[in-house]
């Protein structure tokens, strides 16, 4: 029968160090425009990441008055009551990189981050 | 070889490997998307006392186990479980048959490839987006650091199982 | 093969740190190079997001694209009728004006292409635009009444000629769309003046861009479906260009289950309704392509084509509202336009 030896080899290690950079560049193996892990919101002169792993509401800042991001199987919505033209909320949901939405009145951005398919967007 | 011995082995092998792995589902989890993956210290103990082919059974016994006790037979959970078991032998055995690598080389390679397969498969059936491959950062770094974990409880089991073969190095 | 029996290290020994040094290593060399990132800044102006994007080193970067934005604000102050003193606000008094400087210019670009599309444009749409409260997002349907009258008004008026403006009746200029374009000109002047080599100016979907990209040589301009906001209709392949787009699906509101967009036709003074769902005009700078753009909308299909064949170095795309996509004769030409299935965005 075989044996197994139960303490670490040399062997060990380099397949460590092989599927430790494998984890580190698999982001570049990621094709532009794929469905990202988190937004970033930027709102009230800041800006910060929420994931999109995990459901949930949060509230968002505004001039306005405070907006709701909603957080859903893996993708992120505005619900945004102060706002007079509710052009934010038919922008949602986004879920792949440079998909983003825009609350002129409000001043919200939610973005999600990543390789994006085009310099930019006319519309 | 058939003995009552091995027999026995495999039956507490596969039964400890589906406890675990029960365990693993009943404790509160705050990363959803990253599994421990004990069972498969049962079956890296496998590996050790009853060679390939029982690492196989047991892997194999744990994912029926969980399949027709918590998950019902076609569920999204349990094909995305069979698909990480399968994916993980088929690393982690010709792992082991080239004899140059440790339990530590054997459980890391395994648990990336039980998540390189789940994401294959899910990213094929359920969610047909290459995008489920952000999470390969997150996921394996978790599956490199739980590969190491579950080797060294893995070598701790075997060092007290009296047959085992690494109480002998 | 088992008779490498020597005691490999325990986990934690100095042994598999080795491993863990190289890995850090190659992570710092793996982020320090790959595809070229642009330095990007976006800021609420001009009623929209604006968005600059430039390849230059970080801190030069900061420099002009803080001076490119100093510059579209003042620009924004310029154009805006909301001061008192404002060359804008005098006219709508009824005094004489003297423009000059840039609103001479944006105002002589609008006219150009009102006259090229028989009032299509109209600078002069100020009181319209009002009364539908599309610029201040309180919009409501005005009564039939309140736009004819306003209508009458606008006719009554002489539009401002060349540089001057003789006073008597009051002019209600709206430039906000066009002074846009404008300053998306004058901000990738800046930039280029600064020495940033390339780049993206995009005024929520008035953009122009400059230089050669780095990495593919020619910039990718996604144009948005105009049925979901996350879908593109298509993609431009261009060199160094202005585009932007005029659709039905930017603003609107609906009041008694009617839907109204916020392109006005300055001859009925009701929302355009010419079969177009979008317009695209690419062309040399940014305040034309902006006005043609408007103006084809208003005029449909078949004028608006004809438009933007006689006018030098324009282009255009133009869906209608059944789906079909128009092109311009010098597309495929330089200019490469490849039509989206849904979910373009997946593809590499």
């Amino acid at each position: 029968m075989m044996e197994v030896k139960t303490r670490p080899r040399i062997t060990d290690g380099a397949l460590l160090v092989l599927l430790a950079v494998f984890t580190a560049v698999s982001p570049r193996l990621l094709p532009a425009g794929a469905v990202g892990d988190r937004v970033l919101v930027q709102a009230g002169g800041k800006e910060w990441g929420v994931p999109l792993l995990e459901d949930g509401r949060r509230e968002v800042p505004g001039p306005l008055g405070p907006a709701v991001l909603v957080v859903e199987s893996g993708s992120a919505r505005l619900q945004n009551a102060p706002c007079p033209l509710k052009i934010c909320e038919r922008m949602g949901p986004i879920r792949r990189a440079g998909e983003v939405i825009v609350c002129l009145p409000n001043r919200i951005v939610v973005k999600v981050p990543g390789r994006e398919v085009v310099d930019a967007v006319t519309r | 070889m058939r003995s009552p011995a091995r027999l026995t082995t495999m039956a507490m092998l596969v039964a400890g490997a589906f406890a675990l792995a029960s365990l693993e589902r009943v404790l509160p989890n705050p990363f959803p998307m990253i599994r421990l993956g004990l069972g498969n210290i049962m079956t890296l103990v496998a590996f050790g006392t009853l060679g390939v082919s029982g690492g196989v059974w047991v892997t194999a016994g744990r994912v029926g186990l969980v399949a027709l006790l918590w998950g019902g037979l076609f569920s999204p959970a349990t094909v995305l479980s069979a698909a990480g078991g399968a994916a993980s032998l088929l690393v982690m055995v010709p792992l082991l048959l080239t004899g140059r690598f440790s339990f530590y080389g054997i459980s890391m390679g395994g648990a990336y490839a039980h998540i390189l397969g789940q994401l294959a498969v899910a990213t094929l059936l359920y969610v047909r987006s290459a995008g489920l491959m952000a999470l390969l950062p997150f996921m394996g770094a978790a599956a490199i650091a739980t590969g190491i974990l579950n080797a060294w409880v893995a070598g701790k089991l075997l060092a007290r199982y009296p047959g085992g073969s690494g109480s002998r190095v | 093969m088992m008779t490498d029996t020597a005691p490999g290290p325990a986990l934690g020994e100095p042994r598999l740190s080795l491993p863990l040094c190289i890995l850090l290593t190659a992570v710092l060399a793996l982020t320090g190079c790959g595809e070229p990132r642009p330095y990007k800044e976006t800021r609420f102006m001009m009623g929209t997001l604006v968005e600059v994007s430039v390849y230059a080193p970080e801190k030069a970067a900061v420099q002009a694209v803080s001076r490119a934005f100093d510059r579209m604000a003042q620009l924004e102050r310029v154009a805006h009728a909301g001061h008192e003193d404002s060359p804008l606000a005098r006219l709508r008094r009824g005094e004489a004006v003297v423009l000059e400087g840039d609103l001479a210019r944006i105002l002589e670009a609008g006219m150009a292409v009102a006259r090229a599309s028989s009032g299509a444009f109209d600078p002069a749409m100020g009181e319209l635009v009002d009364l539908w409260g599309l610029s201040m997002d309180r919009p409501r349907r005005p009564s039939d009444g309140e736009i004819g009258e306003a209508l009458a008004r606008k006719a009554g008026l002489a539009l401002p000629s060349g540089a001057c403006c003789p006073g008597g009746a009051p002019v209600w200029m709206d430039l906000g769309g066009v002074a846009k374009g404008y300053a998306v000109d004058m901000a990738v002047e800046l930039l280029v003046d600064a020495g940033v080599a390339s780049g993206v100016v995009n005024a929520g979907g008035d953009l122009r861009t400059f230089g050669r990209r780095p990495g593919r040589g020619i910039w990718k301009i996604g144009i948005q479906d105009p049925d979901s906001p996350q879908e593109l209709a298509g993609v431009l392949q261009v060199g160094q260009l202005s585009v932007a787009t005029s659709g039905d699906y930017q603003r609107y509101f609906e009041e008694d289950g009617v839907r109204y967009h916020h392109i006005l036709d300055p001859a009925t003074g009701y929302p355009a309704r010419s079969g177009l769902r979008s317009v695209t005009v690419l062309a040399p700078d940014c305040v034309t392509a902006d006005a043609l753009a408007t103006a084809v909308f208003v005029l449909g299909a078949e004028k608006g084509m004809k438009l933007l064949e006689g006018w030098p170095g324009a282009e255009g795309v133009l869906i209608k509202e059944d789906g079909t996509v128009l092109l311009t004769g010098g597309i495929g030409d330089g200019i490469r336009f490849e039509r989206a299935g849904k979910g373009i965005r997946d593809q590499g």
